[in-house]
């Protein structure tokens, strides 16, 4: 009934030839169902989600596209500390009717300070102790700036132009851990 | 006569010698087993503790759907899954998601 192959496929695409990945733990399946109730097995994906010793700082998850058309992974990281700061990476797959196969269609990118007051507070203090000459009116205008800084959101969103035709069994999270 | 106790005396010692060889790499082999047996129990609880989305064993394991049991292969144990219509066909589907347990790598 299983049609999957237990042969892992190796990872020979790395950018950085320095980085060796961890060993795949996490396997993928899609199991689609059939008009006559049956289900059989679709494709498989060994490098979608992290390896459990990744997942100590990062929570990796899956979960279905509101569309109906996919699914989105989500790896998330969250630093500690008043300057720490968090990122949230999304890849979103969407079935291609032509192809019978899901596709990476975008990627989003989320990132920011876990704390902005507590950041701000602490370089606000800093800048303040390093440049005492600073009068009143500098030290707001610094203000301004900084609170403009940590308390933004940088959001980054990319699509098959900007990274090409992805199907779901060759996608590689480490290819954006690098 | 002293020659042939001489000889008895050494393959005494040389099958006492073997025994305990046998003796310490049997514990050893023992002793290894337990350790891989420790040391899985930890990753396992290491994985519920410290994956909080996916980890999702305690909660999915007893309601874990029967019919997906025959995507399972042996080497790998269920893990967690999501289900629902992945491709606008109107039908529920699965993505089933494995974790290796067969020592395949």
């Amino acid at each position: 009934m299983w049609g999957g192959s237990t042969n892992i496929p190796e990872e020979k695409e790395e950018k950085n030839e320095s980085y060796t990945p961890p060993e795949p733990e996490l396997r993928v399946d899609l199991i689609m169902r059939q008009k006559n109730n049956k289900l059989i097995y679709h494709s498989s994906n060994y490098y979608l989600l992290a390896n459990k010793e990744w997942d100590s700082y990062r929570n990796d998850s899956i979960r279905l596209s509101p569309n109906e058309d996919g699914f989105i992974t989500s790896y998330s990281f969250s630093g500690y500390g008043p300057l720490s700061i968090y990122s949230n990476l999304e890849f979103h797959f969407q079935y291609s009717k032509e192809s019978n196969n899901w596709y990476l269609v975008k990627t989003v990118d989320m990132s920011g300070y876990n704390s902005p007051a507590a950041a701000m507070g602490i370089k606000l203090g800093q800048a303040k102790e390093d440049n005492p000459e600073y009068t009143q009116a500098q030290l707001d205008s610094l203000e301004a700036v900084m609170s403009k800084k940590f308390n933004k959101e940088e959001i980054i969103t990319e699509t098959p132009k900007d990274f090409g035709s992805i199907p779901f069994p060759k996608f590689r999270k480490s290819h954006y851990f690098q | 006569m002293r020659f042939n106790t001489f000889l008895i005396f050494v393959a005494l010692l040389s099958f006492g010698c073997n025994s305990r060889k046998d003796l310490q790499s049997k514990e050893k082999g023992q002793s290894s087993s337990n350790s891989n047996l420790r040391s899985s129990v930890i990753i396992k609880q290491d994985s519920i503790e410290l994956t909080s989305n996916i980890n999702l064993v305690s909660e999915h394991k007893e309601g874990f759907p029967k019919e997906l049991l025959l995507f399972v292969p042996s080497e790998f144990e269920f893990y967690s899954f999501q289900e629902g219509d992945l491709n606008k066909d109107g039908l529920s589907d699965y993505i089933l998601i494995m974790e290796n347990v067969g020592g395949l790598y």
